[in-house]
């Protein structure tokens, strides 16, 4: 864990070239940073991308990333490899996600699974946009989904996916506002239900 | 069932939810709740201003946690900033950092330096400060005897981002020091004296004040 010595910030390699958009950026495991700006600007996408994934929330997505950075930035050495970043990166930020819900709701709700992440994205620096253990997340949605009554399908469609209202969704299902509230309740508890039987670590069925 | 209610309404219309006492039922509602979320089309990318923000934010925090004297960090600063027009910059530049969305070079002609729109000189009122943020220089602009002056927004110390106090200094919230909307020092309780906020040039243009960014050495 050379990475968590607080290092005085040395003389890093010269950045070389212009600065380019964040995705252009080209870096492989073995190759380091040339500056703390460029960990930031590669990485923030991705930790913002994962605290998304496991918040649902901008503004609590937002405070996280800034804490992940904010705690990782000061004792990370510059001359720690691409890769020894991108892992203590996601050490902290699954500590600070952890705390968070700690922290909020007094229980784990969600949490960063290291090894998975691991196994997911093998590449950093792959222009694929879609941040570690969240590529399946969309598939994962569709298959919980699917797996429900058409009625609660319906009702979790229209509010999670494509942001209707309450009475909106009252208004396309023919429903009172009331029975919409509690349909969708009861949808969200079935579809834990089921959720609880196919947990997000376990690998994707058919 | 309300509290849980409620929080799902914040992660539907994108507020921050409350925080409660959740039970294990609650739990795994709440966990279905955000996987469905989060995988509402075009909902994950962090904004831009976020992004910015924060970036500024680090750089402000790594300045305060360097140990080196200024003089030199700026130096190295110059050596590994995101510009990579290495030696010289502007030494705000580097402490502010330039903003991630938009490139340093596409902004600033290199070598000359470049004229900033910052505000219309009719908004700044007699006795006015107005903060402003420009080509990555961060700056108060202040109107003195019908006389508009700017200095830079960036402690002379270590780097800290300025803010207003009692409306008429300049307060570093890092170690306390004070300056006078002209950039001179009122108080530190540092070991070796600051210098001045160094003032900005600046300009009237079509009843636009503008502010003259540096690229070269400065």
């Amino acid at each position: 864990m050379r990475y968590w010595k607080s290092a005085r910030r040395g003389t890093a390699e010269p950045a070389g070239d212009e600065p380019e958009p964040r995705a252009r950026l080209h870096l492989v495991h073995g190759e380091t940073y040339a500056n703390w700006e460029a960990i930031y600007l590669h990485n923030v996408d991705r930790i913002y991308r994962l605290m998304f994934s496991k918040v649902g929330n901008r503004p609590d997505a937002e405070d996280l990333t800034a804490e992940v950075f904010l705690t990782a930035l000061r004792p990370l050495r510059v001359s720690a490899t691409v890769g020894e970043v991108r892992a203590y990166l996601l050490a902290t930020a699954r500590t600070v996600l952890a705390a968070h819900w700690r922290r909020t709701l007094g229980r784990e709700i969600t949490s960063i699974d290291l090894e998975l992440l691991a196994d997911n994205d093998p590449a950093p620096g792959a222009e694929s946009g879609v941040a570690p253990g969240t590529g399946g997340s969309e598939r994962r949605a569709e298959r919980l989904l699917a797996a429900l009554p058409e009625r609660y399908r319906r009702v979790l469609e229209l509010r999670f996916l494509h942001s209707y209202t309450i009475k909106q969704t009252a208004a396309e299902l023919g429903l009172s506002v009331g029975n919409v509230k509690v349909l969708q309740h009861r949808a969200l508890r079935r579809a834990a239900e089921l959720d609880r039987d196919d947990p997000p670590a376990q690998a994707p069925q058919g | 069932m309300r509290r849980l209610h409620r929080f799902v309404e914040k992660l539907l219309n994108g507020g921050r939810p409350r925080p409660f006492p959740a039970d294990d039922a609650d739990a795994d509602a709440l966990r279905v709740a955000i996987e469905l979320r989060a995988a509402r089309p075009g909902s994950g990318a962090p904004r831009e201003e976020f992004i910015a923000g924060l970036h500024r934010r680090l750089a402000r925090d790594q300045a305060d946690a360097a140990p080196v004297p200024v003089r030199r960090r700026i130096l190295v600063g110059g050596a590994v900033g995101a510009a990579g027009a290495a030696a010289g910059v502007f030494a705000d530049r580097m402490i502010v950092g330039p903003p991630a969305a938009v490139p340093a070079a596409e902004r600033l002609t290199p070598d000359i330096g470049a004229w900033h729109p910052v505000v219309n000189a009719a908004d700044v009122a007699e006795g006015a400060v107005h903060g402003f943020s420009a080509g990555g220089v961060d700056g108060f602009l202040t109107r003195d005897g019908g006389r508009l002056r700017a200095v830079s927004g960036t402690c002379t110390h270590q780097g800290c981002r300025l803010g207003v106090h009692e409306r008429t200094k300049l307060r570093c919230p890092c170690h306390g020091a004070l300056f006078a909307l002209d950039g001179e020092v009122l108080y530190h309780r540092l070991k070796a004296p600051i210098p001045a906020l160094p003032r900005l040039a600046i300009r009237q243009r079509n009843g636009v004040v503008e502010v003259f960014v540096p690229q070269g050495p400065a």
